[in-house]
């Protein structure tokens, strides 16, 4: 199909495109990191371009087909940053950075100014201070720029499929696409920044576009609450971090890491003292803790899938969420002790542990009740950036601790944390990818179906529903009402749920339906959970539908149906080969199956928060157990995810229609499956994990051949010298390849419908699940707990509740004391002299006789004064 | 006193009291002129007719109702042209006293006199005539003088015949309102030149009554007969009560020595000045005529509590009688109270003045009242009325400040030429406010605010020359009523903050050491913020309320002229070249105030 | 003021054309409306408005110059701080009122430098925002008019000038809220008037004290009062005031008068209304340009010849700084129009001016002198945007319009281009400000910064809360919630004229968020300045250690 014809014609130029960078850097075309600026200018160049040109052809043929709505320079922006960003990498491994640890270059002097301070002789100044702007390029960032430009580049591939085919987003998509790219320059420039206030600002930048992105659908009131609740969250991080900052650099004078991490020990002031810093790491963790979505200000993240799936894929795998880890990563020279960090920081790595732990855990227990395959992968991304986390305290731990053991120990455990942030990033932005896919053809193949079946649409009274709808809406355009407003007005008795007597009552008065209507049918569409009473998400949910679909998609027989809703899905293997393979190969790599992607890396973080433990830090026991039971729950929730997906029979007829459509979702698909599949085993062997710890300086075998490495690597997972070691590795193998599967296979597991068949390469999955007995969990379903979990633990409720309470009555109060006590003593004074005013002209009665008596009293009182002075 | 005293003859008579020989010249033209007609009488006995030339038939020319504006504004402009004389030639030259027993004598070394033109006294006068000279100005379209008025036609509507009947009146009265004028001119000018209480009083009466006559003048409209009476009788109580003052004073000074020496010269030897200075203790007979003079004056520049009159005859008379009593009549009181309260009863440097307390009471009630009975006043006479109560307070805390015998020698002088120059400046913008105020009154009514909504469309120029004067009168920069205020509190500062101690370490336990008259300059401050209420609401009314007449303003020239004239006059002396002659001659006659 | 024009022969140099140009021409071209013949005023009008426009550019382009051919006044002070010589363009003294010693003596340095090319960026933005304002004439007129206004208050360096331009400005202010403002204009009008009048008269009584304690200078001094004007001779003089008490009592008459200007809590309520009434041109000079004044005068007048009593009155500033801040922020979450709450944001911006000046660090006074530059670029561009809204939708209700995007995708854009701005994220103008602020805060007060750090989440949150309840969720697809005033109106986008200064202003918003060394180092130099010539010497005169 021409489709494919047009994207395989631009893939051939893109790989043209890509090869020119790459060859500069082999070719040694001048130093890469003065370049390396572009990556960060050009999205940021073709941000505002994409933005106008969109407004300006808005719906013109050329821009809207053949450039996608932006879609395609964005995607050849991407490709120059994916371009340079390669050189930048294989120059630094190659080039000759390979000797240094990092490297620099100054680009932009930002602002410069003196600082006064007290000395023995007195105040004086200390005269020029500057804050600029350069380039920072070590292993870490060259991990991340590689995340980040690898997968922003496929995504925006993905998205030119994903968007460029829905009709809602039609003539929107140039926002989306110039959003996307301020984004990524935002995350470049974090990446690159080489100094900590560069390193916020780009992080803000990032905020700003997610709450741009997570808004994208701005009409609908979920998404803008949604896109509001993350900025505010994130906004709450990064004051804190903004104040970590301000610490920093009153310690060391200045920001830039050159500066700060030559000498973490002495600052300006001479010898650090330990508290001030613990309190400036403090802080900045706080900051991360908003940006990756850790508990507590982990809120933010499950609302942000208003967002269409692309940015999901964007905000939670590729970059916005690693931007925490990145900072923490970055405090590593702070504590490091054998190259000169301050001692005395132990407990900053217990709290990032902790935090790490406590939302690994969390995140996985409320993954279990998920059904909505999108907030699956949102809570199992918080969930396993926690496991990043808790690897990255005890990390901070190792390293505060003198002596080689466990300095190495820190190395490792830090390799292993950054490693699984790229293999994460990888297979969760592939399996977000994935769903995307899915959820595209359910809604495309749903479509088609209802178009299908209209025609024999049998329902008593479809006639009047619309048109009830359809007033309704007008009817609060007309008032001005929001839906909630209009809800409340409903709501007689205030319960907050609306009774069908409510509804009908309020429907008739607005004039919406008549007192004859048979509102039972709008009345069963919107009761989504069956208590005969709507609730005002309900209500709201069935106008979004009702909207959004621009048609009545929710009565009959598929009520309220969700394309992203894994109880429709099921058996989707046989429709969806490449797909159901994608996402197979992802949650393996996150479950961490032996030899898959993640494994590599989990098996160090659970290690050596043992480790850590062993060495007699019993406060790090909590993390311990609770990442490693997470091992098991990710190995539950994951597979159930897939499980209930792809094997097991249709659940809906919706899927027989499913099938694979646009090309370019496919071929980021494939990529990242390989890249999922292989690249642990193979970066493994190149000893990513400590050239990422910061012990190799290169990539390359360390140990002899290829088939030495290939056995140091399954030696060390799989025989440790450590007993410790060895228990904890097959517990934690045993709990997530064996305990959760199995009772995913058991809960949701099942061979496909007769008839059709699945590829091999997932056929075999399926028949396994196949296997064992089914049981039933719906009793469990019931239980408080679950309710508990579905409502995640009632934080967001708490949250909300205390800002109605508090912050909302406070700004009204505020309000009205400027408006009456304030101003109010001025309005005061202007009315008091008015009515003075009235009341001394009183005096001026107009008849002579009056006056002369003032006067005369006034000529007596004279004199008397006059006498009293001089007697 | 023989008749070939050496007065008349004296060359230095002329030359010095120039301004008001004009005046009187003027003053017997007006008697003169209109009455020369081809009267003749016959020789008794005989046929022979003698013409006389008064009475009979008039001459056309000399009939002619303009006549007499022209003459009594020509005899203005002269007056003051020759006041304004001796700030051409130099101040010593110009000081010239005439005593009692006809001596006249340059430079007035000493000795006792009653007539003294100095720089002060001259300033004084040239304000006079100004203010006049607009009044007239206003008055000749107020009260047009028609060559062409016929009788009216009998058969005529009644309505026509009562225009006709208007126009000839205001034929007739053109002389008797000019002649009027002059009068209060002469008056003002005595006032001015006397050093002597008693010249003085006759001064101030002769103006005031030509005055009571003037502000009944337009007597078809109600409302001036009934303002005049009552403006009469509170103003014939409060002069008599001057009188009175007058002549304890005068007991007593005899008393001091003997009744043969009785004087009431402020001036010379036994003059009271010096008797003053040598009372050891305030006597009570002193204090109490002094007070009874006080009241006199403080009726002409509308203090409280003798202010009261002042509203219902500002707002009851013509508008441009109104901007005389704002103006030139104000002046006048001050030149008294000035006279007495700085030359006669002036603090030595470093004691302070007996009546410094009752001044500084006297200012702050006076400014308070003015500005809130103002505020909510709908008459915009009658609001322009206690604005002039207002700044008469302002001109009292000056005063006092005066008084507080902290100041400086030179402070004093900036006192006072805050005072005379914010008295010259009144009349720029007093007038140029009333002048506007008599364009809508020809229009029909001037006495409440509806006359000036949506001036600013009827006619944006006279609208935006209204508001520049509220503006100044609110002493907005950098217009000269800004200056002039500035200058007063500039004065009571400067007297006052030296007074604080040096050693305060914290706010509060300065303001506690300091003299209170430095809060006078506090109330000053706040009072000209209050007052902007009521400056303001002019301009809204006239940018901003709908007009509920269509009808455009009279093109009255000779207003219209002089408004143009005040605008210019009111902005150019507030900041730069001109602004810095004002005030160099107000310095040169606060200067030679001082020197007496 | 013809002896102006020639100081006694040569001629005016750039810095006074500048300051007299706007005043002169927009009295000429108001005088020259009012007597062309009826017949014609319609081309007048076109004529006048272009002639205006034509004046406002190239007074923005001589400022530019005047910056462009010092170098950008990156090295611009020769001689001690503040005393003659170390002014740009300084005029010698030309005598208006010598007897008490008024004199014309202009000059600028990296204070008043900023503030003037300011000012007359925004006069020609304003006036082609609202390019198609009815009596168009009189209207761009009169922004001429207060164009000359402001730029005196920024050029003179004499107290007399500097108060008399102070009160001028409120003229034409006054005029284009009464004539040209909202439904509740007249009461603004006055309340603006009178309120910022009583503030500066008291200000006034303190200049007075000062100029009685300065010390003669022949030529210069009164000859009637023997005192003078003059701000560089003032600071030079040693020992200005002898009592300490009447230092503060003077420094606390001037700090009403600045601080309700500026405004700062609880001086503050004028501005709300004047706001909300005036016209869009006008809240954007009102807001980018006349607030600064306040804390213009504040640093050039009461900072620099009393700096013990601004430190002794640090904790006041602190206050005053904090509550404006805070407090204001609050009060912006409670307001449901959207001028109010963007009005009441500049208060809360402003607070953090006084915060910068009360760090004593030349990074925190030129961190609010940043701030003062950068709220003068931002707030015209939320005005203009809340101005086009008024405009469009005849309405400021917050929630009465849903989905703006759908109607008017520039309007929306510019709103969130100015409210991000606003709400200090990186990368714009603000943030700058904020930084160095901040940074300065901390260095001195510690932990304290977290008031002002924790205000960022209030302003964060009305910001997004106006946002979302004005661009967003209209709950449809394809068309917004109109307001009722609408009265089924098409919905239109923003004329081209409004579109063009918002572009400008959002551009340069950017511009100097990436590049804040183009103003930043001035201000800095300027701030060192302050600190090491002044402030240290009262800091050790009076003390004071950390």
């Amino acid at each position: 199909m021409g489709e494919s014809k047009n994207e395989s014609r631009l893939l051939l130029f893109l790989l043209v495109a890509l090869m020119i960078p790459i060859g500069l850097a082999f070719g040694g075309g001048g130093h890469a990191t003065d370049w390396s600026f572009v990556i960060i200018v050009a999205p940021m160049v073709a941000f505002p371009l994409i933005l106008l040109a969109g407004q300006i052809w808005n719906g013109h043929p050329l821009w809207k087909n053949t450039l996608k709505e932006g879609g395609i320079p964005a995607l050849m922006t991407m490709t120059i940053t994916l371009g340079v960003g390669l050189w930048v990498i294989i120059d630094y491994i190659r080039g000759t950075a390979h000797f240094e640890s990092y490297s620099v270059s100054q680009i932009l002097s930002w602002i410069s100014f003196d600082v006064m301070t007290h000395t023995s002789n007195g105040w004086v100044i200390l005269p020029q201070w500057e804050i600029s702007f350069g380039v920072w390029v070590d292993q870490t960032t060259l991990m991340l720029l590689f995340v980040a430009t690898f997968l922003t580049f496929l995504i925006c591939w993905f998205a030119i499929g994903y968007m460029t085919t829905d009709e809602i987003n039609e003539n929107r998509n140039h926002r989306f696409f110039a959003e996307y790219l301020l984004f990524t320059a935002g995350m470049f420039g974090m990446v690159l920044a080489d100094n900590f206030l560069w390193l916020f600002i780009f992080w803000e930048i990032m905020g700003l576009c997610s709450y741009l992105l997570i808004g994208f659908y701005y009409w609908k009131p979920s998404a803008a609450a949604a896109a509001k609740k993350a900025f505010m969250t994130t906004r709450v991080g990064d004051v804190f971090l903004m104040v970590g900052l301000l610490i920093l650099y009153q310690i060391y004078g200045s920001l830039d890491f050159a500066v700060v991490f030559d000498d973490p020990s002495t600052g300006v002031a001479g010898a650090v003292d330990a508290n001030l810093l613990g309190w400036a790491l403090v802080m900045l963790f706080i900051g991360a803790v908003g940006k990756s979505a850790q508990f507590p200000l982990h809120v933010w993240l499950p609302d942000a899938m208003e967002g269409p799936t692309p940015v999901s894929a964007l905000i939670h795998a590729a970059t916005m969420v690693n931007a925490g880890l990145y900072l923490v990563a970055r405090m590593v020279p702070f504590v490091d002790v054998a190259n000169g960090g301050v001692h005395g920081l132990e407990d900053v790595g217990l709290l990032v542990a902790w935090v790490g732990g406590i939302t690994a855990f969390m995140a996985a227990a409320i993954a279990f009740v998920q059904n909505d395959i999108k907030k699956v992968l949102a809570y199992s991304t918080m969930s396993q950036l926690a496991y990043i986390f808790t690897g990255l305290g005890a990390a901070l731990w190792f390293l505060n601790h003198d002596g080689d053991a466990m300095h190495t120990a820190g190395i490792i455990v830090l390799g292993s944390s950054l490693f699984h942030l790229f293999n994460h990033a990888m297979a969760k932005g592939m399996l977000f990818m994935a769903s995307g896919s899915v959820i595209h053809e359910m809604h495309h193949a749903h479509h088609h179906l209802h178009h299908d079946h209209h025609d024999e649409d049998h329902s008593t009274d479809v006639s009047d529903i619309p048109e009830a709808l359809v007033s309704l809406v007008k009817h609060l355009r007309s008032e001005g009402l929001t839906l909630r407003e209009f809800f409340d007005n409903l709501d007689l008795d205030s319960s907050r749920t609306l009774t069908v007597e409510e509804l009908k009552s309020g429907l008739v008065s607005a004039s919406i339906v008549e007192e004859s209507t048979d509102i039972d049918a709008l009345v069963n569409a919107m009761d989504r959970n069956g208590d005969g009473e709507i609730d005002p998400v309900e209500l709201d949910r069935y106008m979004m539908d009702f909207l959004i679909g621009g048609k009545i998609e929710s009565h009959g027989e598929h009520d309220d149906f969700d394309p992203q809703d894994m109880r429709n899905m099921g058996g989707l293997a046989a429709h969806l080969p490449v797909t159901s393979t994608a996402m197979m190969l992802g949650s393996m790599s996150i479950i961490g199956i032996p030899l898959i992607g993640g494994f590599w890396s989990k098996e160090g973080i659970v290690g050596h928060t043992w480790d850590a433990f062993f060495h007699g830090e019993l406060l790090m026991l909590g993390p311990a157990l609770l990442v490693l039971l997470t091992a098991g729950m990710t190995g539950f929730y994951m597979s159930r995810m897939w499980f209930m997906t792809f094997a097991g029979s249709p659940k809906s007829e919706v899927v027989d229609h499913v099938h694979e459509t646009t090309p370019w979702i496919k071929t980021p698909l494939v990529t990242l499956s390989l890249v999922t599949a292989f690249t642990g085993l193979i970066l493994t062997m190149f000893g990513a994990v400590k050239f990422l710890g910061g012990k190799y300086d290169h990539l390359s075998f360390h140990h002899g051949g290829i088939i030495d490495e290939f056995v140091y690597a399954l030696e060390h997972a799989f025989l440790p010298s450590d007993p410790n070691f060895m228990i904890v590795g097959y517990a934690t193998i045993f709990l997530s390849f064996i305990v959760g599967p199995w009772f995913a296979m058991r809960i949701h597991g099942g061979a496909l419908k007769d008839g059709s068949s699945a590829i091999p390469l997932v056929g075999w999955l399926v028949n396994l699940s196949s296997r064992p007995s089914k049981m039933d969990v719906s009793d469990m379903a019931e239980s408080s707990l679950a309710k508990a979990l579905q409502e995640r633990l009632y934080i967001d409720h708490l949250y909300e509740e205390i800002i109605r309470r508090t912050v909302i009555p406070f700004s009204l109060l505020s309000a009205w004391f400027d408006r009456n006590i304030i101003d109010g003593i001025v309005k005061g004074i202007e009315k008091g002299s008015q009515a003075s005013s009235e009341r001394i002209r009183l005096l001026t009665t107009g008849s002579a006789r009056d006056y002369i008596l003032y006067a005369a009293v006034g000529a007596l009182c004279i004199v008397f004064l006059l006498m009293g002075v001089s007697s | 006193m023989n008749i070939e005293s050496p007065l008349l003859a004296h060359p230095l008579l002329v030359e010095s009291l120039r301004p008001e020989m004009t005046i009187i010249v003027g003053i017997l033209l007006l008697i003169i002129v209109p009455n020369l007609g081809n009267a003749t009488v016959r020789i008794p006995m005989t046929q022979f007719r003698i013409p006389v030339f008064l009475g009979g038939e008039r001459f056309r020319a000399t009939s002619d109702p303009l006549i007499p504006g022209v003459i009594s504004m020509f005899t203005l402009i002269l007056a003051m042209a020759s006041s304004l004389m001796t700030f051409v030639e130099g101040a010593a030259l110009s000081t010239v006293c005439i005593s009692a027993n006809g001596a006249i004598q340059q430079g007035c070394t000493g000795s006792d006199y009653i007539l003294r033109s100095d720089a002060f006294s001259r300033i004084f006068t040239s304000i006079f005539s100004f203010a006049l000279l607009i009044g007239t100005a206003a008055m000749i379209n107020r009260m047009p003088a028609r060559v062409d008025a016929k009788a009216p036609h009998p058969d005529s509507s009644d309505s026509l015949k009562a225009r006709a009947i208007r126009v000839l009146l205001n034929n007739r009265r053109q002389g008797d309102f000019h002649l009027l004028i002059l009068f209060v001119a002469l008056g003002m000018n005595i006032v001015a030149l006397s050093t002597n209480l008693f010249l003085l009083f006759v001064g101030l009466e002769l103006a005031s009554l030509a005055i009571y006559v003037l502000v009944a003048f337009m007597k078809e409209e109600t409302t001036s007969g009934e303002a005049a009476t009552k403006y009469f009788l509170t103003g014939s109580v409060a002069s008599a009560v001057t009188l009175y003052g007058m002549s304890l004073l005068y007991i007593w000074s005899g008393s001091a020595s003997d009744y043969a020496s009785a004087t009431l010269n402020l001036t010379g030897p036994q003059g009271l000045a010096a008797t003053w200075a040598a009372m050891e203790t305030l006597e009570p007979l002193a204090a109490i005529g002094f007070g009874m003079l006080l009241v006199g004056f403080g009726f002409k520049v509308s203090a409280v509590p003798f202010h009261f009159a002042a509203p219902d005859a500002y707002s009851g008379t013509s508008s441009p009688m109104a901007s005389i009593l704002a103006t030139a009549s104000k002046a006048m009181g001050f030149t008294a109270l000035l006279r007495v309260l700085v030359v006669m009863a002036g603090p030595e440097l470093g004691s302070q003045a007996f009546w410094l307390p009752l001044l500084g009471l006297l200012s702050v009630v006076t400014m308070t009242w003015g500005n809130l009975a103002a505020l909510s006043t709908e008459n915009p006479k009658r609001m322009l009325a206690y604005s002039s109560v207002a700044h008469a307070g302002y001109l009292l805390a000056a005063l006092a400040a005066l008084g507080s015998g902290l100041a400086s020698e030179s402070t004093n002088e900036v006192l006072i030429t805050a005072i005379v120059f914010h008295l010259l400046v009144l009349a720029f913008f007093k007038s140029g406010a009333f002048l506007i105020l008599t364009m809508t009154e020809i229009r029909g009514d001037s006495s409440s605010m509806e006359s000036l909504y949506g001036l600013g469309r009827r006619d944006p120029i006279i609208a935006v020359s209204m508001f520049v004067f509220m503006l100044a009168l609110a002493g907005v920069p950098p217009l000269s009523g800004f200056l002039s205020k500035f200058l007063v509190i500039d004065g009571i500062i400067s007297a006052s903050t030296g007074s604080g101690s040096i050693s305060a370490a914290g706010a509060m336990d300065w303001l506690s050491s300091v003299h209170w008259v430095f809060w006078l300059a506090v109330s000053m401050a706040l009072n000209s913020a209050l007052s902007l209420f009521y400056y303001l609401r002019v301009g809204q009314v006239m940018f901003f309320e709908k007009s509920k007449s269509i009808l455009p303003l009279p093109d009255a020239p000779m207003i219209r002229i002089t408004v143009i004239l005040c605008l210019i006059l009111t902005v150019i002396s507030g900041l730069g070249p001109f602004s810095q002659t004002l005030v160099d001659m107000a310095t040169m006659a606060a200067q030679h105030l001082l020197k007496v | 003021m013809y002896c102006i024009l020639t100081h006694g022969g040569e001629f005016l140099n750039e810095l006074e054309i500048l300051t007299l140009t706007p005043l002169f021409a927009g009295l000429l071209l108001l005088l020259i409306y009012e007597v062309v013949p009826s017949s014609t005023k319609k081309q007048a009008v076109d004529l006048i408005k272009y002639a205006n426009m034509g004046i406002a550019v190239l007074l923005f382009g001589l400022a530019t110059q005047i910056g462009l051919e010092n170098d950008w006044l990156s090295t611009w002070s020769s001689g001690s701080f503040g005393a003659q010589g170390s002014y740009l363009l300084e005029s010698e003294y030309t005598s208006l009122i010598s007897s008490i010693g008024v004199n014309w003596h202009v000059g600028i340095d990296a204070l008043s430098y900023p503030m003037i090319w300011l000012t007359t960026l925004l006069i020609p933005i304003s006036m082609l925002v609202q390019w198609d304002a009815d009596k168009g004439a009189q209207f761009h007129s009169l922004i001429l008019l207060m164009e000359g206004a402001l730029l005196g208050v920024f050029a003179v360096l004499d107290l007399f000038l500097f108060y008399v331009y102070w009160e001028l400005t409120l003229v034409p202010m006054f005029f284009l809220i009464l004539v040209w403002g909202g439904e509740d204009r007249r009461y603004a009008a006055m309340k603006f008037f009178i309120y910022t009048f009583a503030a500066s008269i008291l200000m006034l009584i303190g200049i007075l004290i000062v100029y009685f304690h300065s010390a003669p200078v022949s030529g210069i001094s009164g000859t009637l009062t023997h005192h003078h004007f003059d701000i560089p001779l003032l600071m030079q003089q040693s020992s200005l005031i002898g009592s300490a008490g009447l230092r503060t009592v003077v420094f606390l008459l001037m700090l009403v008068g600045f601080a309700t200007k500026m405004p700062s809590v609880p001086v503050h309520t004028w501005l709300p209304d004047a706001h909300v009434q005036a016209p869009t041109a006008g809240s954007m000079l009102l807001a980018g340009v006349m607030l600064k004044m306040g804390a213009y005068g504040f640093l050039r007048v009461a900072v620099s010849l009393f700096p013990q009593e601004t430190i002794t009155m640090i904790p006041l500033l602190i206050f005053l700084g904090m509550a404006s801040l805070f407090y204001g922020a609050w009060v912006c979450l409670g307001q449901t129009n959207l001028k109010r709450m963007v009005a009441y944001s500049s208060v809360s911006h402003m607070g953090l001016i006084f915060l910068g000046i009360a760090t004593m660090q030349p990074l925190g006074i030129a961190g609010a002198l940043f701030m003062m530059f950068a709220h003068g670029i931002i707030s015209p561009l939320l005005f203009a945007v809340c101005g086009s809204f008024k405009h469009h939708y005849h309405t400021l209700e917050i929630g009465s319009m849903r989905g703006l995007a759908h109607h008017s995708p520039f309007m929306a854009g510019h709103m969130m281009l100015g409210w991000m701005a606003s709400l200090g994220l990186p990368l714009m103008a603000g943030f700058v400000a904020e930084v160095a602020i901040m940074i300065a805060f901390w260095m001195t007060f510690g932990w304290w910064v977290l008031i002002p750090a924790l205000t960022l989440i209030l302003t964060a949150a009305y910001y997004l809360w106006s946002m979302q309840r004005t661009i967003f969720e209209s709950g449809d697809p394809h068309h917004g919630i109109l307001p009722d005033t609408m009265h089924d109106e098409k919905p239109r986008d923003i004329t081209w004229h409004e579109n063009a200064g918002m572009f400008i202003l959002g551009g340069l918003t950017i511009l100097f968020g990436i590049l804040p060394a183009l103003f930043f180092e001035m201000m800095s130099n300027w701030s060192t300045g302050l600190v090491s010539e002044i402030m240290i010497d009262a800091l050790t005169t009076l003390g004071v250690t950390p």
